[in-house]
């Protein structure tokens, strides 16, 4: 392994796993984002929404299936192998086409649209006829055991907010999978609502910068696709899989990171996985470990563990278990590192890098394997044990019934009925053998932490065959063009247009872009100069109503923008349009709809308030006085005081100032006062 | 583009691999440069919008794109293996032989492959699903069968189920009957769903004295799909096949949407009722003679004692100058006329009870006592046929038409085709009498409520 010697450098430099320049790695990053649209569903006319209802159930078994060049793949393989009996819930917005009991519909117009549209935003180059493809997936996800998707568009280009060139390699229409509900690994449920529902899956070519910039063109990628004013919103309809490789590592696909902040995370425990990885098979190629040792050969010691005080051994041997035990040559110590130990293997006569936390390696990779190969928990590797309550003596005992050298070699050790044991210990021997050439290329699964477990193996690139239910598509010249007139934004036009047009500043404009708000903005402000009141309503004003539980998606945006109006041309005072909105949610909520014009409610409600209202200042006043005459209870009560005050305070000011408002004022004085009395 | 006497795309064989270069198609936008495709597959040059070819092209990543020829250019044509020319495009090479050593305690099973989407695979090139060529594929897709029976394969035809005849109706029977000569326990008989339910009729009237059962039993969803229901639903009939105590033909489909549990229906009874559900083969005014649990049988009907000894019979033929008319508002005397011009025998599908339109019962009434036999059937499917309750029905049976009972319209309708071509020259008596006779539980004793049409 040439490289293993470039990446111990590297990792001995570094004095913690956050300093480790993972360019000098040779880290490649290829980006996926998947966005869901909203609307309707791909190849049915099912709404695109999720569900609580579990709705009609039933269950179905996935089978082999021979792939497209004729062999299984590895990835199906490992699916299939596990003989699952999938649950389906079909709640009442889905249909046959869910269930895989009829054939799809032609595919959704709009999605399709939508999909050209980024295309091009991206400047992509396109196809002339669209051919759905089968994409065959054998975990359960999807009914019909493949994923319907195609290419679209290829060889587009976008340059992030900070500057970087993202290349884009493609970009993909295709059909979401159901949404895992829970079961156990081999008979998992799903819901049926997510699946159909279109999505775009926008691929990068490998990336060679700062897992920061990946981060930002992740988010910017997304952000052009939920700027067609077409995405689904909600959990889950944005995310991001992850492809990561070093120098003399593998790709690994790191599956549905969710969260954007975390992309760096993940990336930099990936990189740095692989490099020990790496490290490893460096080590373990000077151990001269022999092909033929390599045979897995089991061996049942259950007769040490005949009196164990280990629980864990116990209960399984109780229930027919057997404690059978592989042995791995030239392991020891290498299943037992993790990033955040010292561990002591001798290296070219270096010790071992300390200090880097939280990075799994082999130990917990071979458990993993062993677990979703067969189902069993209870995998233990000599390099833990003595631990789980299994002696130092049956160690020894167990190492000399392997006749293994102990200065050399671990074992891994499963109980769990026999054929069990076996299954497990195979998928541990598979596992082993890759550790001699390095990093093998899996499918990941993150981690809340952001490192990663086994998922699957790689599956091959040609697990595709055409989707003959639809027929290819025409995407005439014409079509593009009149697409071409309404093309989203990226992030940094949309902020620049927001700022110039409603002259406000970048923080703004992006809280405005963030939450979704350009469109309510553009509709309740009617020209600049009313901006900043617009802005402040809907930044500051309806956040806080929402936090004192008021149903804000009652009041219509005619109503907002009449109040800005009003506040603009000085009608209404700007601090009472929280006080305005409430009265219009109670008066809807008391009367119901007596037939009065929307404007004319406001206009009143705004009447009314400003008539009677006060300043600021008077109101500050009147509380001032309130708490002069009330000494001794702010000196014996401190800020508890505020309670028994506001009646008074309240008997007062009502129907001159909002009543949160009044409460807050009375707060910030009682505060002022104790100041000054300390 | 392209120099004089470069290559075009189009005269590559599919299958070849390839490097290419593609210049941008038409775009509202400005675009410069090539995209470099490496190892590519030439996978279709057939299609073409607006008189310009367009060529498919599997990438390496999978996908299939569909580009104007004219974007495309040789960028190297690599010599590996044409992809095509090896055996792969079929899914492989059948594997296993038409029968499998298996332990011979197992029961001897023939496997009678007609056709259908149970018997078809995937050609990955195209996606289009294709029957197998041989029946021995069909272990090499269901694998797992040979650990239920000693299985035989045999191939007696290649039709879809659309494809269907009275004359495969016969050589089906035959094969079946040569079957249990050999000494098989049961037979399976794979067969599109479309028309099973009239094979299977044609079959109940035709084989008698059966030493075990005759299982048809097709799949909705093409087997090269992981959800496909071809490989539980063959198990069931496999099952059914090896170890039902029953001597009839029968129907295996899915009891519901779920895989796991399937109902037997008697051959007689059973009809196509959804175009494309799992369960779409029901039991029409009779419940399911049982059900397949797993692996489990459960029988509902009383008990029969199977004889391996029995001799299997076939009795009678099938006349094909019967037709069936759906009776609907717009049918006109000179329409219905000419419909009846020269048929030996009909079977009305009428509304409701089984009524007919007065001024057409006068037109059947012509061709009857030309000698045409009229069996009348029911397009509301559920239920029995009475012409005794309304005076058109009354006037139907004035004109001598034979009402069918809860015989399903296909069912009466192959019931006919037997009776004529049985009774032969023997008479329009014969003929009644044969059709009266109950054969295979055609004509039912009472139908049962049950939850649902
Ligand atoms: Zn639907």
């Amino acid at each position: 392994m040439k490289d293993a010697k470039k990446v111990s450098e590297i990792l001995d430099r570094a004095r913690s796993w956050k300093d480790i320049d993972l360019l000098s790695l040779g880290l490649k990053v290829g980006l996926e984002v998947h966005r869901e649209l909203a609307g309707r569903k791909l190849f049915c006319s099912c709404p695109s929404v999720l569900s609580d209802e579990e709705g009609f159930i039933f269950r179905r078994r996935m089978h082999i299936t021979r792939s497209e060049t004729g062999d299984l793949d590895d990835a199906a393989l490992h699916e299939v192998s596990k003989g699952m009996t999938i649950t389906y819930q079909a709640p009442p917005t889905t249909c046959l086409v869910e269930m895989d009991d009829e054939p799809p519909y032609g595919p959704s117009k709009d999605a399709l649209e939508t999909s050209l549209k980024v295309a091009m935003k991206f400047g992509c180059d396109m196809v002339d006829r669209i051919q759905f493809m089968r994409k065959i997936v054998v975990d359960g996800s999807n009914p019909s055991g493949f994923q319907r998707t195609a290419l679209v568009g290829f060889d587009g280009f976008l340059f992030t907010e900070g500057g970087t060139r993202i290349e884009i390699e493609s970009l993909c229409l295709e059909e979401d999978s159901g949404r895992r509900i829970g079961g156990k690994d081999d008979r998992p449920v799903f819901r049926l609502d997510r699946a159909g529902i279109p999505e775009l899956e926008i691929t990068t070519r490998p990336l060679m910068v700062p897992p920061e910039s990946v981060k930002e063109a992740a988010m910017n990628i997304g952000d052009i696709i939920r700027f067609t004013g077409r995405s689904r919103r909600g959990l889950g309809s944005v995310r991001q899989d992850i492809n990561i490789s070093i120098e003399g590592g593998a790709r690994n696909e790191i599956k549905l990171v969710q969260d954007l902040s975390m992309i760096p995370v993940v990336i930099r425990k990936e990189a740095i996985r692989q490099a020990l990885l790496v490290e490893s098979s460096k080590y373990l190629s000077g151990m001269n470990v022999k092909e033929n040792e390599l045979a897995p050969e089991f061996h049942d010691v259950s007769s040490v563990f005949t009196s164990t005080v280990s629980k864990v051994i116990g209960r399984g041997m109780e229930k027919g278990g057997k404690v059978i035990c592989i042995r791995l040559p030239g392991f020891k110590g290498v299943l037992g590192r993790r990033m955040d130990r010292p561990d002591r293997i001798e290296m070219d006569d270096k010790t071992i890098r300390p200090g880097i936390d939280d990075v799994r390696v082999l130990g917990p990779e071979i458990a993993f394997r062993a677990r979703s190969a067969s189902g069993v928990k209870g995998v233990f590797h000599s390099d833990e044990l003595p631990s789980y309550g299994i002696s130092k003596e049956e160690v020894e005992e167990v190492a000399s019934r392997l006749e293994m050298d102990v200065s050399r070699d671990a074992f891994v050790m499963v109980c769990a009925p026999e054929k069990t044991a076996y299954l497990a210990l195979e998928a541990v021997m598979r596992r082993v053998k890759e550790a001699f050439l390095g990093v093998p290329s899996e499918v990941r699964r993150p981690l809340p932490e952001g490192g990663s477990e086994f998922m699957r193996p790689m599956p091959g690139s040609a697990r595709m065959y055409p989707e003959t239910d639809i027929p290819p598509l025409d995407i005439p010249y014409e079509l593009l063009n009149e697409l071409s007139r309404d093309l989203p934004p990226t992030r940094t036009e949309l902020l620049e247009n927001v700022m110039n047009r409603f002259r406000i500043g970048k923080e703004t404009a992006s809280q405005i872009v963030d939450l979704d708000l350009v469109g309510t903005l553009e509709n309740i402000c009617n020209d600049g100069s009313s901006s900043s009141i617009a802005v402040r309503l809907l930044l500051s004003v309806i956040p806080e109503m929402k936090k004192g539980g008021y149903d804000i998606d009652r009041i219509p945006n005619e109503i907002l923008s009449a109040l800005v109006d009003n506040v603009s041309s000085g009608k209404c005072p700007r601090e009472c349009m929280g006080d305005v909105l409430v009265r219009y949610l109670e008066r809807r909520a008391g009367t119901g709809d007596d037939g009065e014009p929307e404007y004319l409610i406001l206009e009143r409600i705004v009447n009314d308030v400003s008539k009677g209202m006060i300043s600021e200042k008077e109101a500050r006043d009147i509380i001032r006085k309130v708490i002069t005459a009330r000494e001794n209870l702010v000196r014996e009560k401190g800020e508890r005081a505020h309670a028994p005050l506001m009646g008074p305070i309240m008997n007062l000011l009502k129907g001159k100032m909002d009543g949160r408002r009044i409460s807050i004022l009375l707060r910030e004085e009682l505060d002022k006062h104790r100041t000054s009395i300390e | 583009m392209g120099l004089p006497g470069a290559r075009k795309i189009s005269d590559l064989n599919p299958g070849t691999r390839l490097n290419i270069k593609v210049k941008p198609r038409d775009l509202p936008y400005d675009r410069s440069g090539v995209v470099q495709f490496r190892n590519v597959i030439l996978m279709d040059t057939s299609s073409s919008v607006k008189g310009e070819k367009v060529i498919t092209l599997k990438l390496e990543n999978g996908y299939n794109v569909m580009l104007d020829e004219e974007r495309i250019r040789i960028d190297g044509v690599l010599d590996d293996e044409n992809i095509f020319d090896s055996e792969i495009r079929d899914g492989g090479p059948a594997r296993t032989p038409s029968s499998v050593d298996s332990d011979e305690e197992l029961p001897p099973i023939t496997i009678i492959s007609t056709g259908g989407t149970i018997a078809s695979r995937v050609d990955y090139t195209t996606g289009a699903v294709h029957p197998v060529k041989d029946g021995s594929e069909i272990l090499s897709i269901y694998p797992s069968m040979a650990n239920l029976c000693r299985l035989d394969v045999r191939t007696v035809m290649n039709e879809l189920s659309e494809d269907m005849s009275p004359r495969e109706w016969v050589v089906i029977a035959r094969a079946v009957k040569k079957a249990f000569e050999d000494g098989a326990r049961g037979v399976v008989v794979t067969h599109g769903t479309d028309t099973m339910h009239f094979t299977s009729s044609a079959l109940s009237f035709l084989l008698r004295d059966l030493p075990g059962p005759v299982v048809l039993v097709g799949s909705q969803r093409s087997s090269d799909r992981p959800s496909s229901d071809a490989f539980i639903n063959l198990e069931h009939a496999v099952i059914t096949a090896s170890r039902a105590v029953l001597d009839r033909v029968v129907i295996i489909s899915h009891e519901g949407p779920s895989d796991g549990t399937s109902i037997i229906i008697s051959g007689t009874r059973a009809r196509k009722m959804h175009t494309s559900r799992r369960d779409a083969i029901r039991s029409i005014d009779s419940p399911p003679i049982g059900r397949v649990v797993g692996k489990r049988i459960e029988l509902d009907i009383p008990p029969v004692r199977l004889d391996p000894a029995r001799k299997i019979s076939i009795v009678g033929r099938f006349d094909r100058t019967v037709d069936m008319i759906f009776i609907h508002p717009g049918i006109s005397q000179e329409g219905l006329d000419s419909m009846l011009k020269g048929k030996k025998g009909v079977v009305i599908v009428g509304s409701g009870l089984g009524h007919v339109g007065k001024r057409l019962i006068k037109v059947l009434k012509k061709h009857i006592d030309r000698g045409m036999i009229c069996v009348i059937s029911s397009a509301c499917i559920h239920g029995r046929v009475d012409l005794n309750v309304y005076s058109s029905g009354r006037n139907l049976i004035g004109a001598g038409v034979i009402p069918s009972g809860t015989m399903t319209p296909e069912t009466a309708l192959v019931k006919l085709m037997w009776a004529m071509g049985t009774a032969g020259s023997e008479g329009k008596d014969r003929i009644i009498s044969l059709f009266k006779e109950d054969i295979a539980g055609e004509w039912g004793s009472s139908t049962p409520f049950s939850e649902g049409l």
